[in-house]
């Protein structure tokens, strides 16, 4: 917030300035006293008042005092005024502050030794300070009972990880305000009023939006807790450690509370920092970390003898996978094993897999892109470039038009998702999201362009012929725009994305305004068949409309490293200025054919490729083709995988080893906009597991190959490739779209999308249990339409089918979608989804029918 | 000459009073205990063994808050929480280690619940290092209240919110 | 005639030795049967006290203080409590007051009756012995009842002491104090005038004043050897400015002069309780502001009482927070165990005992 102040005085907005205990203070016009006392560290305390959402005044606990003013004003939303004299620390400030206090406390129970907040409570803090010893209220407490009346404590469920407690609830209303400014869920609210008011969940409704955890954590009191903290142990008693989440790319700042006795992570809260963050948390984030604690976990290695795994020492599995190793290259040359690399993994493990397979193996058979279909097997030069734009986080905050497409923000990208309800609140953003469905993030959106499925590059297309018929760009660039492309006019545009032009025009007015502008690409795109095509008309309209100068682009990392993968050069054909690096470094690098997944599994298909490593991530249950990346996996000699469970890849590999989880050792992170971020160490590692860097450089040590000769020449190896920027590269001129389409088989007519689930991300998140509570099994969501065609209800199960492969599971009936397109989640491994893809499609389709019973 | 007067002095008149002073003691009832068989019996404020309390329908009064670690100076009680049936808290591991403990009383004065206390008994020996480490089940134990007017038992029942119900 | 060779050599006494009243050794050079050189290695009973306490809070720095000198631990509390007070600036009511003084000089004569006890059985006495844990044994027994241990009470607290008197402890105290005033004149009548006593104690051990007060010897020792030096008088604490007492002062500095002064002290700390029981008020015992995480402000203050000992110091330092940045305490015996070498010299190991044993040297005192 001070930043904020800072920024606002530096552009020349009018200022005041006022005396607060003796200092003078210049502040923007319009900044509240509290605002001011926090930027110069004078501590006022609040309830109601959170720094990320907008006051309201409710608790009366922030009271100031200001000279001829008759009474006490209440800072946080007293806007401060020229020559005003204001007192935070005199008797009257205190004598009030303990009067509210004291009302406070009439009907907040004195429970603390039972609460989960007691410890970290504000009203317990202040009571301290104030000294309030006795209560002068002899009578009976206002009480509400639990509904279910089994609990001794009122204690209400009302949603799968939060717990209500309406007796300690001292109705600040920040739950309910974060959760309708900052989320955007209207699923709490405050029913009856004056001294049986009280914060609900809505009739009949679960709080159970994917940012639900962030509620316990922002209540001041103990009104609402979170059942994954419930009872678990005493908050002064947990070890705090520092870290990073390793699901979100933005890599959100998180702070893991241990039990160092037991070995165990506790909870995981936010850690705000106002460049990522901004303080929340997905549900992703606040309770993947219990993947670390389960039972489940790989405790040694294993090696499969005779057809099963047997438990095994480190040395021995070391021995044999070096031997295999050797057998293999030896009869057949080192290019024939393959790595796939999880792109969740930390800095030091991505980039010694990377040198691994580069000097050792002396190949570039090395990917970390495992549920992207058709990499083509060459540098895909647009799409490349535009990964390769900076991006900021913060700039989503003043940005005056965005533009989604393709995603569905809220089971992607959350960070960016709240930021995007940001700048809407805050700055009136105005954003488009344009997406083959309708999407729930659509919710901030002025409109939702809702276009045909795999005609991702006509509406960008569509966008820059309406701004050319509109008469808002120059002619020359709008005859070099039209060159390229090959439909003649809007009308056929629109046409072929199925939407009305009249909404293209609102997107293409608002894209060549003067307004800062965002456009956020996502994983419908990136994942697709389609995204060559998408990033050179996106690089079309932005030469068109000017975007680039005036805001930026980009895709979207997926993954909590899938930048620092980049960035270190793990994809198959790293960019130039890498290769230089690199040999500079390494003093070689393999001329090989660089492959990417696809290829790779060709060519083990072919069993040009025999040995295998695939270091964390499950690439069975995501590569889209199921049958494909089984076939060619099973044809391998011989397959190393390292992960923290058994999983379907785990299954058909000779050697498993243990992987650390990211809490167990100090790792380094690249988040999506190239921002290095360090994850402490939290916990001991598990059984005999241990980190992937370690893992990869002992296999080199046994090989025969020292990897580092120090930890800190891999320090600086990480730190030089991680210093280069993005180059920012736009093509020099207009450039061909080349739309891609497919025939239609009206056998299976119905389009598939696959996405994560809101409540999880990848392979892992299903092994949290806090998370499976939100989500526990695969459902395929469908609009009411389709399904009332169907004949089905929420919860009936279907079978779902393609050319390839059919699944049975129930069906969910989603209010906002509209159209045919049926979504599956990706994230259970009891549904194989993905057994449904056929990974040269541009759009799978599948046909649906009624299981009878 | 006169040394030898003094001397003899003291044999037939210092002597004989030393004695009789000697004599004067076997009479009286004497001032010490015979320890094992018989017991001084403890005042009433002692702090000896700890014992947890329970309400009078039976339930445990500590809900495990750990404000008696938190007080404890010597790190000797370790606790865990657990959600009962009827989803109160209580204690899942409650542990002191008699080894640590240096019986300040902190822990009693500490407890909001009321729920421990320390008793009267003293005689702790054991011969295994394991049996100083005493678990909740040996603290649950029935044992004669301890009156002390600085700590009586204000709640009967276990308190639900507003006033306490006797 | 040929000559005798003699050679020095080194004895250890202790440090396990009954009269050093913990774990003290000497590391004695003889000449014969005569002492040449003293060497008293101190550390085997080193606790690290003071580190502990800057890991805990205020209130949890109380039972610690009890175990720096566990024969007199209501001083121990309340030098600590006295300076974390003086940081604080804080009132403590007057009845708190009056019960620390009867608590304090309690402590004191039960101190000294440990001192009458254990010195007569270091010098050969058994029956004194017996008599001092006796009438010691009365006192234990007032502070059982009152805090409920009978020697680290953790009684004496910041903002007052823990608890009040229960019912019937003064009369419980009366009659303790008058027993022990009659049973003064048998211990008198035990040693005063015994012989064997009077050559193994007079004109032993001279302390001359001149080094007791290079050495900063404090306390009855300083006073045998004739410096009426008492900070009770000196430096006043507490009330003690309210009540009447004299300082009992000696002039020889020998081992006699140590002993008899301190059964002068035992009656003179009576008084004042008599004094302190009569004027004792009704009202609060405890500041009710003082709760476990109490936070001083910022300061430092170093505080001395007298305890039976000599002078008993705290220096404290508070940086704000809730556990103290700082203590360190200072006991009389360190001194007193370093003078011993510039004194004891020249004498029979014998008394080197007597000595040790008046000077009242306790070892934890002197380790921490």
């Amino acid at each position: 917030m001070a930043d904020d102040i800072k920024d606002k005085v530096k552009t020349d907005v009018p200022t005041v300035t006022f005396t607060m205990d003796g200092q003078e203070v210049t502040v923007a016009k319009g900044t509240t006293i509290l605002e001011a006392a926090r930027s110069i560290g004078i501590h006022i305390p609040t309830f109601c008042w959170h720094p990320k959402l907008k006051p309201v005044g409710s608790c009366r606990m922030c009271y100031v005092e200001i000279e001829k003013w008759p009474k006490l004003a209440v800072s946080c939303v007293t806007e401060a005024t020229d020559g005003m004299i204001v007192h935070t620390e005199s008797d009257k400030v205190k004598r009030g502050r303990r009067a509210t206090l004291e009302f406070l406390l009439l009907n907040h129970p004195l429970d603390c030794p039972t609460c989960d907040q007691g410890g970290e409570c504000e009203l317990q803090n202040l009571t301290f300070e104030h000294g309030i010893d006795d209560s002068r209220f002899d009578f009976q407490k206002n009480r509400f009972t639990s509904d279910t009346d089994n609990t001794v404590f009122d204690d209400k469920r009302i949603g799968p990880e939060i717990i209500l407690n309406r007796n300690r609830c001292i109705l600040c209303y920040r739950c309910v305000r974060a959760n309708k400014e900052a989320f955007g869920e209207y699923d709490l609210g405050v029913y009856e009023r004056g001294n049986i008011a009280e914060i609900n969940a809505a009739p009949g409704q679960q709080v159970n939006s994917p940012f639900s955890g962030n509620l316990p954590e922002i209540c001041p009191v103990g009104a609402l807790t979170s059942v994954d903290w419930r009872y678990k142990m005493r908050v002064w008693l947990a070890g705090k450690t520092p870290s990073i989440c390793p699901y979100s790319s933005s890599g959100s700042n998180i702070l893991i509370y241990t039990d160092d006795n037991k070995n165990l992570i506790r909870r995981v809260t936010s850690r705000c920092n106002d460049d990522i963050d901004d303080g929340w948390l997905s549900d992703i984030t606040r309770y993947g970390y219990q993947i670390a604690n389960s039972e489940e976990r790989l405790q040694t290695p294993l090696i499969k003898k005779e057809g099963k795994q047997v438990e095994a020492t480190w040395d021995e599995a070391l021995e044999v996978i070096c031997n295999r190793f050797k057998e293999i290259t030896e009869k057949k040359g080192k290019v024939c094993i393959g790595g796939l690399i999880s792109p969740s993994l930390d800095n030091a493990s991505l980039y010694c897999s990377s040198k691994l397979f580069r000097t050792v193996f002396n190949n570039n058979n090395i990917d970390f892109r495992t549920d992207y279909r058709m990499l083509p097997n060459k540098p895909d030069s647009y799409f490349g470039m535009l990964c390769n734009r900076s991006f900021r986080i913060t700039d989503i905050d003043d940005s005056d038009v965005i533009v989604v497409l393709g995603s569905d923000l809220i089971r992607e990208h959350h960070n960016e998702y709240l930021r995007i309800r940001k700048a809407v609140n805050f700055n009136n953003a105005r954003v488009f999201s344009l997406n083959p469905y309708s999407v729930k993030s659509a919710d901030v959106a002025q409109a939702e362009i809702v276009y045909n499925i795999g005609t991702d590059e006509i509406i960008l297309v569509a966008i820059g012929l309406a701004a050319i018929e509109m008469g808002l760009v120059e002619q020359g660039l709008a005859q070099g725009f039209k060159e390229k492309v090959k439909l003649g006019s809007l009308a056929e545009a629109t046409e072929v994305c199925g939407v009305s032009s009249d909404d293209v025009k609102l997107v293409a007015r608002a894209l060549a305004g003067d307004g800062k502008v965002s456009v956020i690409v996502g994983e419908l795109i990136t994942r697709s068949h389609g995204r060559e095509a998408v990033a050179s008309a996106l690089f079309n309209l932005s030469r068109l409309l000017g975007i680039d100068k005036k805001g930026q682009m980009a895709v979207l990392a997926r993954y909590a490293n899938s930048r620092g993968a980049e960035k270190l050069g793990l994809l198959p054909i790293p960019t130039g200025a890498q290769v230089e690096m690199l040999k500079a470094m390494w003093g070689k690098f393999p001329d090989a054919e660089p492959q990417t997944t696809d290829a790779m599994l060709a060519l083990m298909h072919k069993e040009e490729i025999s040995g295998g490593l695939v270091l964390g991530g499950n690439p069975i249950m995501l590569y889209p083709d199921r049958q494909f990346i089984t076939e060619g996996l099973e044809k391998l000699d011989f397959l190393v995988a390292c992960d923290l469970f058994e999983s379907e890849t785990t299954e058909l590999a000779d050697v498993v080893l243990p992987m650390s989880s990211w809490a167990e050792y100090e790792g380094s992170y690249v988040n999506l906009e190239g921002c290095n971020q360090v994850a402490c160490q939290a916990i001991k590692h598990i059984g005999q597991s241990k980190p992937a860097f370690e893992i990869i450089r002992l296999i080199a040590e046994k090989i025969g190959t020292s990897l580092f000769e120090s930890d800190e020449q891999m320090a600086t190896e990480i730190e030089q490739l991680l210093s280069c920027e993005p180059d920012n590269a736009t093509p020099d001129n207009f450039v061909d779209v080349l739309p891609l389409s497919e025939e239609v088989d009206p056998d299976f007519p119905i389009p598939l999308c696959i996405c994560d689930d809101p409540h999880h991300t990848g392979a892992l998140t299903q092994k949290a249990p806090s998370l499976t509570n939100f989500t526990g099994e695969a459902y395929i969501e469908m609009s009411p339409d389709l399904a009332a065609r169907l004949e089905v209800s929420e919860g009936q199960p279907v079978r779902v089918e393609s050319p390839v492969g059919k699944i049975v599971m129930p069906v969910k009936v989603s209010k906002h979608i509209d159209n045919d397109v049926v979504i599956i989640p990706r994230n259970f491994s009891q549904i194989r989804v993905t057994s449904l893809l056929m990974r040269k499609k541009r759009v799978d389709r599948v046909r649906i029918t009624k299981v009878d019973e | 000459m006169k040394e030898v007067i003094k001397a003899v002095g003291h044999v037939f008149i210092k002597m004989p009073q030393g004695l009789l002073v000697t004599l004067k003691h076997l009479f009286k009832k004497p001032v010490t205990l015979d320890y094992p068989r018989k017991k001084k019996p403890m005042m009433p404020r002692y702090r000896g063994r700890h014992y947890l309390e329970r309400y009078d329908d039976g339930s445990e009064r500590c809900v495990c808050c750990g404000l008696c670690a938190a007080a404890c100076p010597a790190d000797a009680i370790y606790m865990e929480p657990e959600e009962g049936e009827h989803g109160e808290r209580r204690a899942k591991v409650y542990e002191i280690n008699l080894l640590r403990c240096i019986f300040c009383g902190f822990c009693e004065e500490a407890c909001p619940e009321e729920a421990i206390f320390l008793g009267q008994e003293y005689e702790f020996a054991a011969d295994k290092r394991n049996s100083f480490l005493w678990t909740k089940e040996d603290m649950l134990v029935p044992h004669p209240r301890k009156d002390n007017p600085f700590k009586k038992i204000i709640r009967r029942v276990r308190k639900v919110y507003g006033v306490t119900e006797q | 005639m040929r000559e005798l060779r003699t050679e020095e050599f080194i004895v250890n006494m202790g440090p396990q030795h009954p009269s050093t009243h913990g774990v003290c050794r000497l590391v004695l050079t003889m000449d014969g049967e005569k002492i040449v050189k003293i060497e008293p290695v101190i550390g085997y009973l080193h606790r690290a006290i003071e580190k502990v306490m800057e890991n805990r809070t205020y209130s949890q720095c109380i039972p610690m203080m009890d175990r720096v000198e566990y024969v007199t631990s209501m001083s121990c509390e309340y030098v600590f409590s006295l300076a974390t007070e003086r940081i604080a600036e804080m009132e403590v009511p007057e009845r708190a007051k009056y019960l620390r003084v009867i608590m304090l000089e309690l402590n004191r004569i039960a101190s000294h009756l440990l001192f009458y006890g254990v010195t007569a059985m270091d010098i050969g006495a058994l029956t004194p012995f017996l008599y001092g844990m006796r009438e010691r044994e009365l006192i234990i027994d007032l502070f059982e009842m009152t805090c409920g241990q009978r020697l680290t009470y953790n009684y004496i607290r910041i903002g007052g002491v823990s608890k009040d008197i229960p019912k019937g402890f003064e009369q419980k105290c009366r009659s303790a104090l008058k027993v022990i005033a009659e049973k003064m004149s048998d211990y008198e009548g035990l040693l005063n005038e015994n012989p064997i006593w009077l050559k193994r104690t007079k004109g032993v051990g001279i302390l001359p004043k001149e080094l007791a007060i290079a050495y900063g010897v404090s306390g009855p020792n300083l006073r045998a050897s004739g410096v009426q030096y008492d900070l009770r008088r000196n430096d006043p604490y507490c009330i003690y400015d309210k009540f009447d007492f004299d300082i009992p002062v000696r002039y020889n500095g020998d081992c006699f002069d140590r002993y008899i002064l301190r059964l002068d002290e035992i009656k003179q700390s009576m008084r004042i309780i008599y004094q302190a029981l009569d004027g004792l008020p009704e009202g609060d015992v405890k500041n009710k502001k003082v709760k476990l995480t109490f936070k001083p402000p910022a300061g430092e203050t170093y505080t001395r009482i007298e305890n039976s000992r000599g002078e008993l110091g705290v220096y404290l330092i508070s940086d704000g927070g809730k556990k103290p940045l700082r203590v360190k305490t200072r006991g009389a015996s360190f001194n007193h165990v370093q003078i011993l070498p510039h004194f004891s010299t020249n004498m029979l190991i014998a008394d080197l005992v007597a000595n040790f044993a008046t000077l009242d040297i306790i070892m934890p005192e002197v380790d921490r």
